[in-house]
């Protein structure tokens, strides 16, 4: 795409977006669910909901706080009608659609990350697989699945070795460095990879000395205070590898955009943002096209890894 | 989502008039959603453009004004956001995202129809009751109002329900304005003079504790009635899941097409999830699992 002659896309695998932002999984369903509030054809990408090998209840209230300090805490528990249903149902929608599909899906093990791999690159429709190592290594002792470098590897590779799609590594360098979260998804053959710290975090009704997040305790810290930290992951991650870097994290506009991308990320996830207000998708896009012209930049990935230490 | 347009836009403040000591009612110019929205729907409100507070607070519309240009919204200002709501004058802005939400069926079939309200919930009930005050004018059914407040400070909207026709009963947790009870304890007696439930259908908006003594008085009596659940929210459109309540898996089944709801029922148990934004904020009283 091209926005007062600048050239915002950008290439993930064998990904070509049209520009750099999307939507961070589990913030936008299926993409129809916004379809009267985004203009869906206009993103970079769309990443829809986790998807599980069988439909998944999700927790049981409350899923969602908001907390001082301009954060919230939420934890749906990977609530999703399941890889069947969403071939059968939300597949026939988004591929309508002129935009790239991206598919974040979480398995108990590897062999689910494996088997729903297989099915989605068996239809049309699917661009890429998101591999979200965030989530719980259920047959391997309920830490997530980046906890463990190896671990991490081999779930990569089952899904390299399963699909020709592109290939995206969500991982949470929480207990491993994310330089070499980074560097062993790229050796397992990723595409891309996009760290997320998902920090868990809890808050208290002082009134009732009760849970706010009831039975789940605890809840994802999101909001734009994440920023900082995600930001620091993102170039972390861009130093110790050479394919590309998506950046996630307290995303609100096209400043934090360039602010990713200088840092060198190569595309952006937006996710409570666009929440909250659905118009940060294209206000983020324009804006980003209006900073490069103004800078003079004529290609936006010129700007990728560009940032100066001083 | 068939059928239903959701718009974001950018609604100007037209007035903001303090009702009592705790609520408010905010008027503001929204067209694009004052032209589609039915009664118990809500409109998912930013209370300012920056990222404090950072969530939307959903409001269910209190009644269209204007010629149908404009919505008001009832509010109590119980924290932060709605602190801010209080102080908005005649040209400030508010972004809206609506018209979300199922909104109360109306059946309009020839029975009693009682509104039941508890508090600030009472003024979600005033469109739906607009619009039964209409077929009761024209003869079809019958029409009845019970709203309860804690006490006499609190009491409000009392010219614009009795604007409705039909009974209208006030009543207060201390006595102090109207009959003295709870709302479903003052609907219980209305009831019962009356001589008979089985034609009575109810609608209700309030407090989880009303609520919850609503579905025991529906169940009793074998009365049709929907109730407003009230949740944190995120996006209201469901998208985030976020704002789930529990539902019993045997009244959703009798009411609802799941296939065209977000809710997930539990293979291993009587329950599921639904999502107060999109598959309510309005339930059948069989439907919901309150604890």
């Amino acid at each position: 795409m091209s926005l007062g002659g600048v050239d915002l896309s950008v290439t993930i695998g064998k990904l070509a977006l049209r520009n750099p932002v999307m939507p961070a999984s589990g913030t936008f369903g299926y993409g129809e669910e916004l379809a009267d509030l985004v203009d869906l054809n206009g993103l970079g990408a769309i990443v829809v909901k986790g998807t599980t090998l069988n439909p998944r209840m999700g927790n049981p209230p409350n899923r969602f706080v908001e907390v001082a300090g301009c954060a919230f805490l939420n934890y749906v528990g990977l609530q999703n009608v399941g890889v069947r249903r969403f071939i059968d149902e939300k597949l026939p929608y988004l591929r309508g659609l002129r935009t790239p599909i991206i598919v974040n899906i979480a398995g108990e093990n590897v062999e689910e990350f494996k088997l729903m791999t297989e099915a989605l690159s068996r239809v049309d429709g699917v661009s890429a697989i998101e591999v979200n190592l965030a989530c719980p290594n259920v047959s391997g002792g309920g830490l997530a699945f980046s906890a463990d470098a190896q671990v991490a590897f081999d779930v990569v590779k089952a899904v390299r070795d399963a699909t020709d799609l592109t290939v995206i590594a969500k991982v949470s360098p929480s207990l491993v460095d994310v330089r070499t979260l980074a560097q062993v998804c790229a050796s397992a053959g990723a595409d891309a990879v996009c760290p997320i710290w998902s920090g868990m975090g809890m808050a208290i009704d002082i009134n009732t000395g009760r849970s706010r997040m009831g039975a789940n305790l605890r809840g994802a810290l999101g909001g734009p205070g994440l920023k900082p930290l995600h930001l620091r992951l993102a170039y972390e991650a861009a130093q110790a590898v050479s394919i590309p870097v998506i950046g996630c994290g307290g995303i609100c506009g096209w400043e934090d955009a360039v602010e990713y991308l200088l840092a060198g990320a190569s595309a952006v996830q937006i996710g409570s943002a666009g929440l909250i207000n659905p118009q940060t998708y294209t206000e983020t896009i324009d804006g980003l096209g209006k900073w490069a012209e103004n800078r003079g930049v004529s290609r936006i990935e010129e700007v990728v890894g560009s940032f100066r230490m001083s | 989502m068939e059928g239903k347009h959701v718009a974001q836009t950018r609604a100007p403040v037209l007035a903001n008039e303090r009702l009592n000591e705790e609520h408010w009612r905010l008027t503001l110019a929204a067209p694009e959603i004052a032209a589609t929205i039915k009664p118990g729907q809500f409109v998912n409100l930013r209370v300012n453009g920056g990222n404090d507070p950072l969530c939307r607070r959903p409001f269910t519309v209190f009644r269209r004004v204007r010629d149908g240009l404009g919505i008001e919204i009832v509010y109590r200002v119980a924290g932060r956001g709605t602190r801010l709501m209080a102080a908005a004058r005649p040209g400030d802005e508010f972004d809206l995202v609506g018209p979300l939400g199922s909104g109360y069926r109306l059946d309009r079939s020839e029975r009693m129809h009682i509104l039941v309200g508890g508090g600030c919930g009472v003024a979600a009930l005033f469109s739906l009751g607009q619009e039964l005050s209409k077929a009761s004018g024209e003869g079809t059914l019958e029409l009845a109002s019970v709203l309860g407040f804690r006490s006499r400070s609190m009491v409000m909207l009392e010219e614009e329900f009795t604007s409705l026709g039909g009974e209208l009963i006030l009543a207060t947790d201390d006595g102090t304005y109207g009959r003295e009870g709870r709302a479903v304890e003052v609907l219980s007696s209305f009831v019962e003079a009356r001589g008979r439930a089985d034609d009575c259908v109810v609608y209700a908006s309030g407090p989880e504790p009303m609520n919850r003594a609503l579905v025991a008085f529906c169940r009793k009596h074998g009365i049709p009635g929907q109730l407003a659940m009230e949740k944190h929210m995120l996006c209201g459109i469901g998208a985030c899941l976020t704002c789930n309540c529990k539902v019993d898996k045997a009244g959703v089944l009798k009411h609802r097409d799941l296939a065209s709801s977000h809710i997930q029922l539990d293979p291993e148990s009587d329950i599921g999830y639904a999502m107060v934004c999109q598959d309510g904020p309005i339930f059948n009283v069989d439907e919901v699992v309150l604890e």
